[in-house]
C-alpha cells in the first residue's frame, strides 16, 4: 500500500513536472501551437436554398446567405425555371451590405412540380474590398442526402489487426 | 500572457482527450452475435442482436436469407451481408456460405479492377462516366471458410491482377476477393484511404464468391461505382499520381538518391472538423464526401474534384520536402491582402495540382460551383480574377507565376518553360520561411551567371504586379517629393538582398503644416516612417498610423493593406525653410504575415 502510494505520488510529481516543462517549452515556441490546417478556398457566402411544401400545394423557397467576410454589396436572387411560378408578392431579390457573420434570408412562395423546384437556382453577387467581385449559385440543398441509406451496406472487419470497411462489389 | 497560459492548458487538456484534425462517429449501438460465421447451403443458424424489435434483412438473398427472428439460411457459395435495424441505428454481420466439399488444389484467379470516374469541365461534371484502372492496389484472396487470407497480390498499371497455383484443398470450397484502397508496403509512394481517425478502417471492395470446389479457374473483375466507393479509388489514383509525379521529376540531395515520398494516410467522409483539408500536425489529408459529415456540407463531396484533391496533396508535399509556415484557415481566392505565407502555401498547392494533372483548370463541384483557371486567369465566379490575382500576397498570383515558369513549350506564351525540377530546386530543401519572395531570391541565386531564367522570372512576376526588384531611385538617386504633388512609388527591395531603406528629400517652409505618409501598401509591405534633418537626426517617426503593434501575431494577423500597416506623420514645421528627408524602411515590428519586401507610395500634403 505504501509502495503504491509512493509510486502514485512519484507519478503525480512526474506528470506535474513534465507538464510544467512542456508549458515552459511551448510558451517559448508559440508557433508550434497553431492548429495548422490547409483548407480549400471558400466562397464569400455560406449559401443555402431550401424548399418547404405547404399544405395548399405551394412551396416556400428560402434562400439564405451568411457572410464569411465583410461584404460591401450583396445581391440575392432566384432563377425560376418556366415550370415554376412565384405566387406571392414578396420581393424575390435583396441587395445590401453584409458584415462578416451576418445573415440574410429571402423567402418566396411558388408553385411547381418537385422536379421543377429542383431546377431553381439561388444567385448571389458579392462585392468586397478584400476579394473584388464574386458570383455564387446554389441549387436546392434540402435534399436529405445525408440520410440516404448507403447501398450496398458496408461491413467492418479486420485484416489481421488492421480494420477494413468492406463494400460488396458487383 | 495569462491568456496564453489558459490557452496552453486547454490545448493540453484537449490533446489528452485524443482526436486531432478529424473525428469519427460512435460505433453502432447494436451488437450482433456472431458478427462473422459460416454456413453450408441448406443449413441455418440463428444470429442474435442485443436490441428489442430488431428488423433483419439480407443484402444478398441469393447467397443467404434471414427471417424475422434472425435465423439465416445459406443458399449458394458466397458472402452475405445481414443487416439489423432498430430505432434508427443499424449494424451488420457477415455470413459466408461455403461448399461442403474442399476447395481447389491449384486455384487460379485473375481480373481487372476499375473505378468509375467523373470527368469535369469549367462548368462542373460533364455527366459522363469514364472507367479508369485501379492501379497498384492490394488484392487479397480470401477463403470464405474462416475468412482467412490465402494470398495477396497487387494490381498493375492497367488494373490487372493474377493469382495462380493456390492450394485451397485443406478448407471447404468458396473464395472471394478483397480490393483495398491501399498500396503494397514495398510500393513507392504508398497511399491508403481510411474512413476516420476512430475506426481507421481501410476502404475495401469485395467480389462475389466463387465456388472452387466445382472449378479451379475464375475471372473476377472489379468495378468501383460512383454510388459506392468509386470516389475512394479516384482519391487513391490521384494521390498515387501526385506521389509518382514528385518521384519522377524532383531533384533531391545526393544522399537521398531520389525523392522518396512519405506514405500518405488520407481520410474520406471522416467527419473532419475543417472540411476538406491537409492537417499539418497529422500529415494527413481529409476529404469531404457527398453525404456530408462533420463540417462537410451534404452534397459537397470532393472525392471526384481532382483539382482539389491534388491541391491538398501539394500541401502534403510542401510540408514534407520544404517548409510551410502558412497559418492555414479560411481564405478567399481573389484576396490580394493575404498572409504572405498562406499565399505561398496555397499558390504552390494550386500550381502543383495543375502540374500533376497538366491542366490549368481548377474546379470544386458541389452545391455551389467554384471554377477558375490559372493560365488566362478566368473564372465563372470571379469576373475580375485577372485584375485581382496580383501581388506576393495573393495565392492565385503565386500559382500563375509558378505555372507560367513550369508549363510546356507547346502552350508557352511566356519566356520560361522550365518543367518541375528547377522550381523544385528553389524550394527544397530549406529551413527558411519560404514565400514567393524567398523563392525568387533562391531561384535567382541558383541561376546567377548561368542563364537568363532569373530575368525571365522577373517578367512573369511583373505580369502579376509582384514587385521583387529595386525601384528606380535605387539606381538613379532619389527625387524630391513635392507638397501636394504626385505620390512616389517605391519598393523595399535591394539587389544585394540587404534591408532596403529609402531616403527621399522634401522641402518645408516656416509655419507650414504637413502630412507625410505611406499609402497604397502592396506586396506585403509594412512601412516604418521617420523624418530626418540634414544631419541625419530623427525628428519624427511613426510605425503604424493606427497605433497597433502586430509583431508576434499568430492566428489574428492583420491583412496586408494600407489600413493595417501604413505609416503617417503630421507635423508643424517651426523652423526656417529647409530640406528634410523621409526615411522609409520595413517595420522592425512587422507581423510574420507581412512580406520582407513590398511596395508603397509616399505622399506629402497639407492637412
Amino acid at each position: 500500500m505504501t509502495t503504491r502510494n509512493s509510486k502514485r505520488g512519484s507519478l503525480g510529481g512526474g506528470l506535474f513536472g513534465a507538464t510544467i516543462a512542456l508549458l515552459l517549452f511551448l510558451s517559448t515556441a508559440p508557433e508550434l501551437l497553431r492548429p495548422v490546417s490547409a483548407e480549400k478556398p471558400q466562397a464569400p457566402l455560406a449559401l443555402t436554398l431550401q424548399s418547404h411544401l405547404l399544405p395548399d400545394g405551394q412551396v416556400q423557397l428560402v434562400l439564405s446567405a451568411r457572410a464569411r467576410l465583410d461584404a460591401d454589396a450583396v445581391t440575392l436572387s432566384f432563377h425560376l425555371p418556366p415550370a415554376v411560378t412565384q405566387v406571392d408578392d414578396a420581393a424575390s431579390m435583396w441587395s445590401g451590405p453584409l458584415a462578416k457573420d451576418d445573415a440574410k434570408t429571402v423567402v418566396i412562395l411558388v408553385r411547381g412540380t418537385d422536379e421543377a423546384i429542383g431546377q431553381v437556382v439561388g444567385h448571389a453577387a458579392v462585392k468586397a474590398a478584400a476579394i473584388g467581385t464574386y458570383l455564387q449559385e446554389v441549387r436546392r440543398t434540402d435534399r436529405p442526402i445525408a440520410d440516404l441509406p448507403i447501398e450496398p451496406v458496408p461491413f467492418m472487419t479486420h485484416d489481421g489487426d488492421d480494420p477494413i470497411l468492406e463494400y460488396p462489389g458487383d | 500572457m495569462q491568456r496564453r497560459w489558459i490557452v496552453l492548458w486547454l490545448l493540453i487538456l484537449s490533446a489528452c482527450g485524443g482526436g486531432g484534425g478529424g473525428d469519427g462517429g460512435p460505433a453502432p449501438d447494436i451488437l450482433i452475435s456472431p458478427a462473422q460465421s459460416n454456413l453450408t447451403p441448406g443449413k441455418s443458424r440463428k444470429l442474435a442482436a442485443d436490441v428489442e424489435g430488431a428488423v433483419w434483412t439480407s443484402k444478398h438473398p441469393d447467397v443467404a436469407t434471414v427471417d424475422a427472428n434472425g435465423r439465416v439460411t445459406g443458399h449458394q457459395v458466397g458472402v452475405a451481408t445481414i443487416v439489423v435495424r432498430s430505432g434508427g441505428v443499424r449494424a451488420t454481420a457477415v455470413v459466408g456460405v461455403v461448399s461442403p466439399d474442399p476447395g481447389a488444389a491449384s486455384l487460379s484467379l485473375s481480373g481487372v479492377a476499375q473505378y468509375e470516374d467523373r470527368p469535369f469541365n469549367e462548368a462542373g461534371f460533364t455527366g459522363a462516366i469514364d472507367l479508369q484502372p485501379i492501379r497498384h492496389a492490394v488484392v487479397q484472396l480470401i477463403a470464405i471458410d474462416g475468412f482467412e487470407t490465402l494470398a495477396t497480390t497487387a494490381t498493375d498499371n492497367l488494373g490487372a491482377f493474377v493469382f495462380s497455383g493456390i492450394d485451397h484443398s485443406n478448407r471447404r470450397g468458396g473464395v472471394y476477393l478483397r480490393l483495398k484502397a491501399d498500396t503494397p508496403e514495398a510500393h513507392a509512394p504508398t497511399v491508403e484511404i481510411r474512413n476516420n481517425l476512430d475506426d481507421r478502417a481501410i476502404y475495401t471492395l469485395t467480389s462475389a464468391g466463387h465456388d472452387d470446389s466445382l472449378a479451379a479457374a475464375f475471372v473476377s473483375d472489379f468495378t468501383a461505382r460512383v454510388d459506392t466507393i468509386g470516389g475512394v479509388f479516384n482519391l487513391f489514383d490521384q494521390f498515387l499520381s501526385g506521389g509518382q509525379f514528385v518521384e519522377g521529376r524532383a531533384i533531391c540531395p545526393a544522399t537521398a538518391g531520389r525523392c522518396v515520398v512519405p506514405g500518405l494516410v488520407a481520410y474520406w467522409e471522416a467527419k473532419a472538423k475543417r472540411g476538406t483539408h491537409f492537417d499539418q500536425g497529422l500529415g494527413s489529408i481529409f476529404i469531404c464526401g457527398s453525404r456530408g459529415a462533420g463540417t462537410c456540407p451534404a452534397g459537397d463531396g470532393d472525392e471526384y474534384d481532382d483539382a482539389v484533391v491534388l491541391h491538398e496533396y501539394g500541401h502534403f508535399v510542401l510540408n514534407h520536402f520544404s517548409r510551410d509556415d502558412s497559418p492555414g484557415g479560411v481564405h478567399f481566392l481573389g484576396d490580394h491582402t493575404q498572409d504572405i505565407r498562406l499565399a505561398w502555401s496555397e499558390g504552390w498547392a494550386t500550381f502543383f495540382s495543375s502540374a500533376v494533372r497538366n491542366s490549368t483548370l481548377h474546379v470544386d463541384t458541389g452545391v455551389g460551383l467554384l471554377s477558375y483557371e490559372i493560365e488566362r486567369l478566368t473564372s465563372i465566379n470571379m469576373p475580375t480574377l485577372n485584375a485581382d490575382a496580383i501581388y506576393t500576397t495573393n495565392e492565385v498570383a503565386v500559382a500563375a507565376v509558378l505555372w507560367d515558369a513550369f508549363d510546356a513549350p507547346t502552350v508557352e506564351d511566356d519566356g520560361l518553360a522550365l518543367g518541375f525540377a528547377p522550381l523544385w530546386a528553389a524550394i527544397h530543401p530549406t529551413n527558411a520561411n519560404l514565400t514567393i519572395e524567398s523563392f525568387e531570391r533562391r531561384f535567382a541565386a541558383l541561376h546567377l551567371g548561368m542563364d537568363t531564367y532569373a530575368d525571365d522570372l522577373q517578367v512573369l512576376l511583373k505580369s502579376r504586379k509582384i514587385d521583387l526588384f529595386p525601384d528606380d531611385a535605387e539606381v538613379t538617386g532619389e527625387v524630391s517629393l513635392l507638397v501636394d504633388g504626385a505620390d512616389q512609388t517605391h519598393t523595399l527591395y535591394t539587389a544585394s538582398g540587404a534591408d532596403d531603406s529609402d531616403k527621399v528629400p522634401f522641402h518645408v517652409t516656416r509655419d507650414g503644416e504637413y502630412v507625410l505618409k505611406t499609402v497604397r501598401l502592396k506586396n506585403g509591405a509594412d512601412t516604418s516612417l521617420s523624418i530626418l534633418d540634414t544631419h541625419g537626426d530623427v525628428l519624427f517617426e511613426n510605425d503604424n498610423r493606427n497605433g497597433r503593434n502586430n509583431e508576434g501575431c499568430t492566428d489574428l494577423c492583420p491583412p496586408n493593406d494600407e489600413k493595417a500597416l501604413a505609416s503617417e506623420i503630421a507635423f508643424h514645421w517651426t523652423g526656417s525653410a529647409t530640406t528634410l528627408y523621409a526615411k522609409v524602411k520595413r517595420s522592425s515590428h512587422a507581423p510574420p504575415s507581412a512580406g520582407r519586401y513590398g511596395t508603397y507610395d509616399l505622399r506629402l500634403h497639407r492637412p
